[in-house]
């Protein structure tokens, strides 16, 4: 109270005022004697410029009026753990793929089961190890560089084991609708099934035979091309092998 | 002090600073050639404080109006505005989306799960006094694309992305 008093006294015989402010942004107030020459709007500005270079605490006061809104990066979820794509992913494929394995003839892996592979025939009991070999050219296929064009398609080898590539698959792009040009691969026979180009999301069905064995597989998968912010991630919907007929030794 | 005490002390400061002398002739500073950084291109912007801790929380709704505003310009030549400079492939993106996507194609969102602040700092215009206050936030969004196909009709692709946003607050 004697110091409010002290202040009208002042201003009243000397025409300067000289107010205590309270410091804006701290978390205690202090006061801080400001001389101000009768403006209050300098008093607030002034306060503020002493609070920011003093107390190295600008956020007092802060009251926005604009924003501005920037897109840094985006990442798509789907390969991530427990995400329900984490497995459909041609990344997890790929990844799974490269896992080390021994011998690609008469070697068998019932471990690796197809979540959704359709075909149960009685002659074809083995499950085998079908997988994506590689995505080409770049082998990143969620990666904001995929590129998918009728000029450059994307391709893919569908083999078993670590080696053989039974089926090669070119992900073609066009406007409405993704498709893929199914070639057999080298060193394989068609037994059945349709080769050229299929639509995306289409279950597909080949048996084939491996030259230098004879042995006998069928093969299943199916593909989807989802489209996210930024890239185009090419999504195996399911995918499984069944070894009907053992070969002989390679 | 006996004189050999403090011409051994000589000695030694002599000694020493000779080794500084020396160091400081085989030391020579090589700067590394860096990107310059590209999310401050202002030079009037002068950062005051990085927040490292005790983030000023950024509100759930100016992130949702954001990443609304992202999601309308998609398909539009708008996106460019959104995109920082450095962000990867950018023309790229932009071709694509034109090329690849359906005009009438849009980006629905459907959800925002979860809102995390990596880096906080305070700016100031050096002109102006202009205070800001940039966030880089992260936020996990479901999204769906919708269009029209003339062979399967109305497509919707869901998918769940993280967007990692730069928001500026300005007074």
């Amino acid at each position: 109270m004697r110091m409010i008093l002290k202040i009208y006294l002042l201003t009243f015989l000397s025409g300067i005022f000289i107010l205590p402010v309270n410091s804006l942004a701290s978390e205690q107030p202090q006061m801080i004697p400001t001389i101000i020459f009768g403006q209050r709007l300098a008093l607030q500005g002034i306060a503020e410029k002493i609070d920011i270079q003093a107390d190295n605490k600008p956020e007092g006061n802060f009251k926005p009026s604009s924003f501005q809104f920037k897109l840094l990066r985006v990442v798509p979820l789907r390969n991530r753990i427990n995400d329900p794509f984490n497995e459909r992913t041609l990344a997890s494929v790929i990844k799974n793929a490269q896992r080390p394995r021994g011998s690609t003839s008469n070697t068998f892996n019932p471990s690796i089961l197809s979540s959704e592979g359709p075909v149960s025939q009685i002659n074809c009991a083995l499950n085998i190890n079908l997988s994506v070999l590689t995505g080409l050219p770049d082998a990143r296929p969620l990666g904001n560089t995929i590129n998918i064009n009728t000029s450059a398609p994307f391709n893919l080898q569908l083999g078993l084991g670590a080696f053989n590539s039974a089926l090669n698959i070119a992900i073609i792009s066009q406007l409405n609708q993704t498709q893929a040009n199914i070639t057999l691969g080298a060193g394989f026979t068609l037994i059945s099934g349709s080769l050229g180009i299929k639509s995306e999301g289409s279950t597909l069905s080949y048996a084939v035979r491996r030259n230098s064995d004879s042995a006998e597989f069928n093969l299943n998968f199916r593909f989807l091309v989802e489209r996210v912010f930024d890239d185009n991630g090419i999504s195996i919907q399911s995918i499984s092998g069944q070894l009907c007929q053992q070969g002989g030794p390679v | 002090m006996s004189k050999l005490t403090l011409i051994s002390i000589l000695f030694i400061v002599a000694a020493f600073s000779v080794q500084q002398l020396s160091a400081r002739n085989f030391r020579s500073m090589i700067k590394i050639p860096v990107a310059p950084k590209s999310d401050i291109v202002d030079p009037n912007i002068q950062v005051l404080k990085n927040n490292t801790q005790g983030f000023k929380p950024v509100d759930r709704q100016l992130v949702e109006k954001g990443i609304k505003e992202i999601l309308a310009s998609w398909n539009t030549n708008e996106l460019s505005n959104y995109l920082v400079d450095n962000f990867q492939d950018k023309r790229l993106l932009l071709t694509s989306i034109n090329r690849a996507v359906p005009r009438e194609t849009k980006l629905r969102l459907l959800a925002v799960q979860g809102i995390s602040t990596l880096e906080q700092s305070w700016l100031v215009n050096k002109k102006t006094s202009q205070r800001q206050l940039k966030n880089i936030v992260i936020a996990t969004v479901e999204l769906q694309i919708e269009f029209n196909d003339p062979f399967n009709g109305m497509v919707l692709l869901p998918h769940t992305s993280q967007f990692y946003l730069q928001i500026i607050e300005s007074e």
